[in-house]
């Protein structure tokens, strides 16, 4: 494994693999089910990254160089341990899809209502497809210039909408109890739980023990971003947030500056576009390299454009519309997904731990 | 004489190449001769002294110091010939010996004066070149205000003298190669010993001498061969004709190319950022330094980005206008007969083609074109409504901004890029735009420069690094070399240099 990344460049991939989408999403959600202390539920979300990073520490202090689809190969064999990587593969894959067909119809709906879906997303699938072929050291790069470009101008965007922001939307505080918080806050948890993909990249760390402390500062982050988000659309709108679908797009409507600066989403919809490719592409290398170490293949860059083809087929095949979409989302995957965000893992390097020392893994 | 097709590209030896110098002088000049064809500017010039052997000097004139010939070569020969029979000593540098043929006719083509001696078997090649050289001037495309005026000019020689005298330690490195198999072209790859990395050096060293070409003209014939990516639009190699900025780059650990018949210098590995620099913000303070700087940022970016940025906007976005300013913009667009897209593609090629109209013509002509192009375009243009006023503001913006890059070979990249993302603005409006910068994006982090990553002082993320990047960090700020030097002799100024009240004088 030559590809390596620095630890910089592991928070950077981190922040857009939740905030891609959650930040236009999870402040119209945590409102609707949480109300006006909807911007507390952040908070307690990244407690599954800290279940992740449970799993993942003895492995990583073990076996520093593999990921845990390698580990659990070695300890399952072949046939089982294959299987539960093409499993893992098969879930970043459809998740990817699944975003990608999300910021295709937010941005058919908001920017590019006569263009076809298929000719938005292909471009988008293309760039993904080229980045994760040219490897991870290139990906940290892109993400080390756009990632922060993005971050600020999303906190700008939210910053320049305190004008009209008015806070006593946000009390009584608390007035119903913690309850809606606590509910409230699983709607996050689907978003950190894809940091597994981060977790899995930390083996491409120059210093890998470095990664966990890299995932906690993006979870921070990306808290703040969050409950800012979702603080801001709160105050800007107060009892209306759970009928506007993007409130965070709303938000950005919103903002009046001196005459000059007005309506300003297009802006936020170009961060939302390089964010979402950051995020898709971590997704799609992630694909591509389960894939490879399941099959025990000797490049990954091979399967990037196939993948990529089959991602964009998904994308624009599996839903017929946006309804249904939602729809899936609420349902299905969340009956899925926990169980191969934390589960595979969970196998895996269990198994690795269990049957490790009897088979000297880490020898190799 | 019959030459093959393969002896023209000069990669076999010709036969002649390996045959011995003759004891017999004048067999010697008849072989050479023959070799090279009479030509008008072979002098052969016989010393038949009595008592002595005969001795024979040949050379190219017009490559050679006449009035040295005359002072140390052929009076000393006149008057020492006289004396015992042996090889008589010429005051002057050289006295290489040479056995073949093929070494002969390469001294005296480098302009060396060659020495046959009756009954001896080596010749011997005396360096008394003189040929005319430029002067050394300020280059054109990189004056400066403050700082030196030197320039590098066509003679090699000349180039490393201009660098020594700058960089003055045996560390400096500059490693000769003779590249081109009819130009024979002398190369030199320059570096400072310890502090450059030696995989780049051994690396440039190799795609150096894996250079199999006829002619090399000039170094852009080099930067094209050794290239890492040779598709890409972006140079990989900084092209300078400062000495001065060659010896800053080299004292940062990266190392330059030079070769005889080019006063532009190759400089390698380096970042996109380099060609947003200049030498004179090294010489100027640094608060005005970095300032500039980021306005050359700005507009590097803006000339990039203005004209698809407009065609996006109007096209798609008018929501994003201040109300009043969509409002003169539409007024202005009324009874236009184009979209946006096509008047910004019209104006800018006229604009390119204004531009490369004026590039080459005498001065007095040229200025003729400027007028009579930005009359027609900018004036006649808005006036019979085939293009809006607006329109004409975003191009002359965009070219002002692409002459705010103070890097030619940098604004030529950018200036080529800015017609895809047109297209791209002009097909999906500022979702073009982003997936058109996304895909650069991904070429520039893709691309690398002798191993160092294209946007290494950005992907680095060390505020060192960044320190010379979109600031000049004054140079006690400045501690540690970039990147490109060695791991272990990063330190370059120590902590606390800067000047204060308190590490001074008592005053």
């Amino acid at each position: 494994m030559n590809e390596q990344v620095s630890p910089i460049q592991l928070f950077l991939l981190a922040l857009p693999v939740v905030n891609a989408t959650a930040v236009l999403f999870v402040p119209g959600l945590v409102g609707t089910t949480a109300g006006r202390d909807g911007w507390m539920a952040p908070i307690l979300a990244p407690v599954v990254v800290l279940i992740l990073i449970a799993i993942f520490r003895p492995m990583l202090r073990r076996w520093p160089q593999r990921t845990f689809i390698e580990v659990g190969r070695e300890a399952l064999g072949p046939w089982v341990g294959g299987a539960l990587g093409i499993l893992f593969a098969g879930w970043c894959l459809h998740t990817a899809a699944v975003v990608l067909r999300e910021f295709g119809e937010v941005l058919s709906s908001t920017m590019l209502p006569l263009t076809p879906l298929t000719v938005i997303l292909l471009l988008q699938v293309v760039a993904v497809a080229w980045i994760s072929r040219n490897g991870l050291s290139a990906l940290g790069r892109c993400a080390e210039i756009m990632i922060p470009i993005n971050n600020v101008f999303i906190v700008i965007i939210l910053l320049l909408a305190t004008r009209d922001a008015d806070f006593r939307h946000l009390q009584p505080v608390l007035e119903h109890g913690p309850g809606p918080v606590l509910r409230a806050s699983i709607i996050p948890v689907a978003w950190f739980g894809e940091l597994v993909l981060i977790a899995f990249l930390w083996p491409r760390l120059k210093q890998p023990r470095k990664g966990p402390v890299a995932l906690a500062y993006a979870c921070i982050w990306i808290v703040l971003v969050l409950s800012f988000g979702s603080a801001m659309a709160q105050a800007n709108f107060g009892p209306v947030v759970p009928r506007l679908s993007l409130p965070t797009l709303v938000v950005a409507r919103m903002i009046s500056i001196g005459d000059f600066l007005e309506r300003i989403e297009p802006l936020l919809i170009i961060v939302w576009v390089a964010d979402n490719f950051v995020k898709l592409s971590v997704f799609h290398y992630v694909t591509c390299e389960t894939i490879r170490q399941s099959l025990n293949l000797g490049r990954a860059s091979v399967l990037a454009f196939p993948a990529a083809a089959l991602m964009l087929v998904l994308a624009v095949a599996m839903f017929e519309h946006v309804t249904q979409m939602s729809d899936w989302l609420a349902h299905v995957l969340p009956l899925y997904a926990p169980f191969v965000e934390v589960g595979v893992p969970l196998i895996c390097i269990g198994a690795g731990l269990l049957v490790g020392d009897r088979r000297s893994l880490g020898s190799r | 004489m019959t030459q093959s097709q393969k002896s023209w590209t000069g990669r076999a030896a010709e036969p002649w190449h390996d045959e011995p110098v003759s004891p017999v002088v004048k067999q010697n000049k008849a072989r050479l001769q023959q070799v090279f064809g009479s030509p008008a500017d072979l002098f052969f010039r016989e010393v038949d002294a009595p008592g002595g052997p005969m001795v024979i000097t040949a050379y190219l004139d017009g490559l050679i110091d006449g009035s040295r010939l005359d002072r140390d070569v052929l009076q000393t020969l006149v008057l020492e010939s006289g004396g015992p029979a042996g090889t008589p000593e010429l005051p002057a540098p050289g006295g290489t010996a040479l056995s073949t043929l093929g070494e002969v006719a390469q001294q005296i083509l480098d302009g060396a004066l060659v020495l046959f001696q009756e009954g001896l078997t080596v010749a011997r090649a005396f360096q008394i070149q003189a040929y005319p050289t430029r002067a050394v001037t300020e280059p054109e495309g990189e004056t400066s205000v403050r700082g030196p005026k030197e320039g590098f000019i066509e003679d090699l020689r000349t180039n490393l003298s201009l660098l020594r005298r700058i960089v003055r330690t045996p560390n400096l490195r500059l490693e000769p190669m003779t590249l081109g198999t009819v130009t024979h072209t002398k190369v030199v790859l320059v570096y400072l010993q310890g502090l450059a990395r030696e995989q780049t050096i051994a690396e440039a060293r190799s795609r150096l001498q894996r250079i199999d070409v006829d002619s090399v003209l000039d170094t852009s014939t080099l930067e094209e061969l050794i290239e890492d990516n040779p598709w890409s639009p972006f140079p990989q190699l900084l092209d300078t004709q400062r000495p001065d900025v060659v010896a800053g780059h080299i004292l940062e650990g990266r190392f330059a190319i030079l070769a005889s018949g080019s006063p532009t210098a190759l400089v390698a590995p380096i970042g996109f950022g380099v060609f947003l620099q200049t030498s004179e913000d090294y010489y100027e303070r640094y608060w005005i330094a970095s300032l500039v700087r980021l306005l050359r940022f700005f507009f590097a970016s803006l000339s990039l980005l203005l004209p698809s940025l407009y065609v996006a906007v109007m096209t798609y976005h008018q929501e994003l206008v201040p109300t009043a300013l969509a409002m003169t913009i539409a007024r202005a667009r009324e009874g236009i007969p184009f979209p946006a897209l096509i008047e910004i593609l019209l104006m800018e090629t006229s604009f390119e083609a204004l531009r490369e109209a004026g590039l080459r013509l005498p001065k007095a002509i040229g200025q003729a074109v400027s007028i009579v192009g930005a009359l027609v375009i900018g004036e006649a243009a808005v006036r019979a409504g085939i293009v809006s006023a607006p329109v004409v503001i975003v191009v002359s913006t965009t070219g002002i901004a692409s002459f705010t890059m103070p890097r030619f070979s940098g604004a030529i990249t950018l200036r080529i890029l800015r017609f895809p993302l047109l297209i791209a603005a002009g097909s999906l409006g500022l979702y073009g735009v982003t997936i058109g910068l996304i895909f650069l994006m991904i070429h520039v982090a893709s691309l690398s420069s002798f191993g160092m990553p294209y946007l290494s002082p950005w992907s680095a993320w060390s505020p060192q690094g960044l320190l010379d990047v979109f600031l000049r960090a004054p140079r006690w700020q400045q501690r540690r070399r970039p990147q490109t030097a060695r791991r272990d002799a990063t330190a370059r100024v120590e902590y606390g240099l800067g000047p204060t009240g308190r590490n001074g004088s008592d005053m």
